[in-house]
């Protein structure tokens, strides 16, 4: 039996062959190249700088982390140092990138069994964090911040005074 | 460590884990015996990169990580048409294994179920070499004709532009 690729629980991105005994599946074979897009091919193209924003792209709940990946995998191979407040940068964004990727999935998963209203709120969380990164680099999602080398540029201390508040506002209930 | 001077509260000792990168010949005896010295290892990688001028043009890194030593093994070896299956070792080398053979064209020998996992059906080529071109050989478009999506060679509206204005080894 047929399973996908336009299956609603599949997203578009999976196809099963599946082999069935009644309900029981005994044989699947995945066929999981649909959203396959050759960023490594894409990458033979490109100088280190331009291949930054692919990263942003191969997880879309959580950019800077891959941006972070692959700006330590240059890092290490050209021998950079990065700056001591780049550094603590990267690590502020790292973690808002952690909330943000969280509450995406914590959220979700609750909707998928059946809990609306977290997902709502935790949306609105989400929002908010990518203001911040609509701050610090004009977009709100696929930041390309994190560059190898440090950041694209430092944030302000007025920014570090509203990361505080959105942590102690929303981490207060 | 500067760690522990940093945060002495917190941090009492850095443990920085070894990583080894051996060049070898006959990975798949190797992968087993040290699936019993990183007791138990865990396959965590095993990917091709391509050197064109190179005789056996293709070289496999298998990346070995044992989670009680906290240490991480690299195995490294050329290989040019073929190379027996690590699939009996590991079994997650499987779609490992069949990316290899799709993208790079190199036959495990013994591998239970050698078929493309990525690319499209009926794909040709080789793409992760080095000499199959970016926007690669077919397209596909749908046919008013035939009524269904159909493949022919790629056709550029425009010329095909590569914007690195920094590179010093392209002008």
């Amino acid at each position: 039996m047929n399973f996908g690729p336009q299956h609603p629980a599949a997203h578009g991105v999976l196809r099963l062959i599946l082999e069935l005994d009644g309900e029981v599946v005994v044989r699947a074979d995945p066929h999981v190249g649909l959203l396959h897009r050759g960023t490594e091919k894409l990458l033979e193209q490109k100088n280190l700088i331009q291949g930054l924003p692919y990263f942003d792209r191969l997880d879309y709940v959580s950019m800077m982390a891959y941006e972070h990946v692959y700006s330590l995998g240059v890092e290490s191979l050209a021998g950079l140092e990065v700056s001591r407040p780049d550094s603590y940068t990267r690590v502020l964004f790292l973690e808002l990138t952690r909330l943000l990727n969280h509450l995406m999935a914590v959220t979700t998963h609750a909707l998928d069994v059946g809990a609306l209203t977290p997902f709502l709120w935790g949306f609105e969380e989400r929002e908010k964090l990518m203001e911040f990164y609509e701050r610090a680099s004009g977009a709100r999602m696929h930041a390309a911040y994190i560059r190898p080398g440090g950041v694209t540029s430092p944030v302000g201390v007025h920014f570090l005074g509203d990361i505080e508040s959105f942590v102690r506002i929303s981490g207060s209930t | 460590m500067e760690l522990t001077r940093l945060y002495p509260r917190w941090i009492h000792g850095v443990f920085l884990s070894p990583q080894v990168t051996l060049q070898v010949t006959h990975p798949v005896e190797l992968l087993g015996s040290f699936r019993g010295v990183l007791h138990p290892g865990y396959l965590v990688d095993l990917f091709g990169t391509d050197y064109p001028r190179q005789g056996r043009r293709t070289q496999l890194t298998w990346v070995l990580w044992g989670y009680t030593r906290s240490a991480r093994v690299i195995f490294q070896t050329s290989v040019g048409g073929s190379h027996p299956t690590g699939t009996l070792v590991y079994p997650v080398a499987n779609w490992f294994e069949r990316e290899i053979w799709e993208m790079f064209g190199v036959r495990f020998e013994g591998h239970p179920d050698l078929r493309r996992l990525l690319t499209d059906y009926g794909f040709v080529g080789r793409p992760l070499r080095k000499d199959f071109p970016v926007v690669g050989y077919l397209e596909v478009r749908f046919s008013e004709r035939a009524k269904r999506v159909v493949s022919r060679g790629v056709t550029l509206t425009q010329e095909f532009r590569v914007f690195d204005f920094q590179s010093p080894w392209q002008s």
